[in-house]
């Protein structure tokens, strides 16, 4: 019983620190531009596949390529700003069509440029050794996403232009008439968003799913997050995430029912959403 | 005369069906090929008839496989390489083999709609499926009605117990459907237990833990089946029974959800369970290259792990896992050369090399699939010219069904000659013997190989002392390769290769 105790309590640990890294993004964007990003799952390949292809295939230092793949995230990230969010902010309905579609095609040209029998790795692996008995990779990501929740709570509390994105979460038609440049910081926002998922995904490729359809995957794990926290709140992000790392550890390693662990995280968030629409944090700011 | 009303609405019915029917007859477009045969087809024997033989008018393949899927594609592929290849040699009695591809995006719909066209506009004789059981069984409910019109021939490889047992119970409707594969009742007992049998006296471990992918293919292997043919009864025991008989204990046993991305918890699990070895009831349908991942970095890394099927039947796996293969059992399907293994060994059959070198040539990788795709195409070939030899009809279906159910396929990749056989109707192979295989391909052991490298694969347990090995190989392809199949090699333990390596 000591053992299943340990494991869960260092699992919620771990399951809630990887959650919220996945979640950060789509919690930002969400708090800021409130809408649905749903081009989000491109964030995690773009990096991961941008790397091994400056990597690999141009035959640059591994360093400059993740520098460069980021580069080519922001790039990308900017474009999709530029042709679809300044045009489409009034009509919802066709921006998040816009964000899908341009998602799969992105997620289409990376499986038929890198399909999985290409064999595409990246050599990320940290830590290969045990740390407190569990994979030291994964205290790494786990420690990793705290620093960047800490970075970005450093920003939005501390720095003028943090200052000015809560404000546009919290009103966004006060801001309007103080004059903020909506059009920069919307931009600004989409890129430090586009940061976590790129780091989560080159850190994890290495002891984790890797592969043209894998986006799809952790960003459904980021919603669900997202949405037990209430969509565009960080406090309430780092509340669900280590919520839901722990029932994901106490139904898999307590209760030895490890396949259920997922699906009953989705009740809860499930009965949640209905009980509480506006997640555990209710607050309307991003911060 | 006066007519009653009840009366006149039954004239009415029989008219308009008498004209429904008529209608349809008459608008329906001409079958190609041959004509139907109303009387039920002789059964071919060796006799020659008299007289000249008919000539081969045509033969028509369709693949019908999901190109999309850079996996999925390999199977269509396969068969393709393989009539290429036949016409390059003349085609089959001189006549060129045509094929068309239809995209069935692993749909049932589409896919049924696809072999319609296939069969009734483009006129195929010959239909490879590529896809889910249930687009095979929906297949074979369309091809019941089509057949009589127009003759068929459809071959799918995957599971799915009903495939095999329609075919048995409901001969005539279903005659034309193959499994060029094993019924997952055969294959899900004697890959298991030949693999066990190297864990207990090769491997030398008691205690494992069994992971099974929750797919349909396994049901049998989780809960046991049993079904009733006019073979006879045919029972499958869950795998966990089939491990005790084998002498070991299964300390923990937990189902895999399709589509499981996180395995650390059920490698957690057996290892705080005590398992010295975790067995992984694979398919396409688990990302075993996650799953390798995560076992190389978590405490279960010291327990060995032998998965089943995969991208670990590449031997681009050990690049997929960047390294994390190292200490993986698995079955690998695609050796280019005897010796890319090492310790050097003989090939299966003598066209394995060569269709692996192929299909790398062409930037393809090689699964099972694709191999028993690639050899059904031969198997066709075999048939068809059995059946002018015997000096009949080789365009008449009815015959080349029979003579696929007779020939053996000499060309097959996996399968030794003997046993290359779709109308056996049991087998033996170790302690089991195997029944309903009936228009199935019979299963045989499992070759383990351990990632030991980058391109170096130990070859393990395949000795002659198995009981499985020795009665699936013929007695001189064995004694001819006596040095494989003598070689016992006991695998590393994983910890070993990572010193060997300097991993830490």
């Amino acid at each position: 019983m000591y053992s299943e105790l340990m494991l869960t309590l260092i699992y919620t640990f771990i399951f809630g620190s990887q959650y919220l890294g996945i979640a950060l993004g789509i919690s930002i964007i969400a708090g800021i531009l409130r809408i649905f990003y749903v081009a989000y799952p491109a964030l995690f390949l773009i990096p991961a596949y941008g790397t091994w292809m400056f990597w690999h295939d141009v035959g640059l230092p591994f360093e400059l390529s993740i520098f460069l793949s980021f580069a080519l995230t922001f790039a990308i990230v900017a474009l999709m700003h530029k042709f679809v969010t300044n045009k489409f902010l009034e009509t919802e309905d066709t921006m998040l069509m816009a964000f899908f579609l341009a998602y799969l095609i992105i997620e289409q040209i990376i499986s038929l440029v890198y399909p999985e029998a290409a064999g595409v790795n990246l050599p990320t692996l940290i830590i290969p050794w045990m740390v407190l008995g569990i994979p030291g990779q994964l205290m790494l990501i786990a420690i990793v996403s705290l620093a960047m929740i800490a970075l970005y709570i450093f920003f939005f509390v501390k720095t003028k232009t943090g200052l000015i994105m809560r404000a546009i979460s919290q009103s966004y038609l006060y801001s309007k008439i103080m004059g903020i440049n909506f059009g920069l910081m919307f931009s600004m926002a989409m890129i430090i968003a586009a940061i976590p998922p790129g780091v989560i995904m080159l850190l994890t490729s290495s002891v984790g799913p890797f592969n043209p359809y894998v986006g799809w995957t952790f960003f459904s794990y980021g919603i669900m997050v997202a949405v037990l926290g209430g969509l565009g709140n960080l406090k309430g992000t780092i509340i669900a995430a280590y919520v839901l790392g722990l029932v994901e550890s106490v139904v898999a390693f307590l209760f030895s029912q490890p396949r259920l662990s997922i699906l009953i995280c989705l009740i809860i968030v499930e009965i949640m959403l209905i009980l509480r629409p506006r997640g555990l944090a209710r607050a309307e700011s991003v911060w | 005369m006066a007519v009653s009303r009840m009366a006149l609405v039954a004239i009415v019915v029989v008219v308009v069906v008498v004209a429904g029917l008529a209608t349809y007859f008459l608008t329906l477009p001409k079958a190609p090929g041959p004509a139907v045969t109303p009387t039920p087809t002789p059964v071919v024997t060796p006799t020659p008839a008299p007289g000249p033989a008919p000539q081969l008018r045509s033969v028509k393949v369709a693949i019908l496989y999901d190109p999309s899927n850079p996996v999925l594609k390999l199977e269509g592929e396969a068969a393709k390489l393989a009539i290429d290849e036949i016409n390059a040699g003349g085609g089959i009695l001189g006549v060129k083999v045509d094929y068309k591809t239809w995209n069935t995006m692993r749909r049932v719909d589409v896919a049924v709609s696809a072999y319609r066209e296939a069969v009734v506009d483009w006129g195929a004789q010959y239909v490879l499926l590529e896809g889910v059981t249930e687009e095979m069984i929906a297949l074979m409910e369309e091809g019941a009605k089509l057949y009589p019109q127009y003759p068929h021939i459809l071959m799918y490889c995957g599971m799915g117990a009903d495939v095999t047992i329609k075919v048995i119970n409901e001969y005539d409707k279903y005659k034309f459907a193959f499994r060029i594969y094993t019924p997952d009742y055969a294959g899900n007992v004697i890959g298991p237990s030949s693999i066990f049998w190297n864990v207990k006296n090769v491997i030398k471990v008691n205690k494992i833990a069994l992971l099974i992918e929750a797919a349909a293919w396994t049901e049998g292997a989780r809960k046991g089946a049993r079904y009733e043919t006019k073979h006879g009864v045919i029972e499958q025991k869950p795998v966990r029974d089939i491990a005790r008989e084998a002498g070991l204990e299964v300390v923990y046993e937990a189902e895999i959800p399709v589509g499981e991305k996180d395995f650390l918890k059920y490698l957690e699990i057996a290892y705080a369970k005590g398992a010295e070895l975790i067995f992984v009831m694979s398919s396409w349908y688990t990302d075993t290259t996650t799953l390798a991942k995560q076992w190389a970095t978590s405490k279960a890394r010291d327990i060995y792990l032998v998965l089943y099927g995969g991208t670990n039947a590449w031997t681009i796996f050990w690049d997929l896992t960047g390294g994390a293969a190292l200490g993986v059992l698995s079955p690998i399907t695609e050796f280019e050369s005897p010796e890319d293994a090492y310790p050097p060994v003989a090939p299966p059959t003598p066209y394995y090399f060569s269709v692996v070198k192929k299909m790398h040539e062409k930037g393809l990788r090689v699964d099972g699939s694709a191999h028993y795709y690639y050899s059904a195409v031969y198997h066709v070939k075999e048939a068809i010219e059995y059946v002018a030899r015997q000096g009949r009809d080789p365009n008449n279906i009815d015959e080349v069904i029979k003579a696929l159910e007779t020939v053996p396929c000499s060309a097959h990749t996996l399968l030794p000659k003997d046993k290359a056989r779709l109308g056996l109707t049991e087998l033996k192979v170790g302690d089991f013997v195997q029944k309903g295989l009936f228009h199935s391909y019979p299963a045989g052991p499992v070759a383990l190989y351990q990632f030991q490298g980058r391109d170096k694969f130990a070859y393990i347990g395949y000795g002659i002392q198995n009981p499985y090995v020795v009665t699936w190989y013929p007695e001189d392809f064995i004694r001819e390769h006596y040095v494989t199949f003598g070689t016992f090699s006991p695998p590393k333990p994983p910890s070993e290769l990572r010193k060997a390596l300097g991993i830490s």
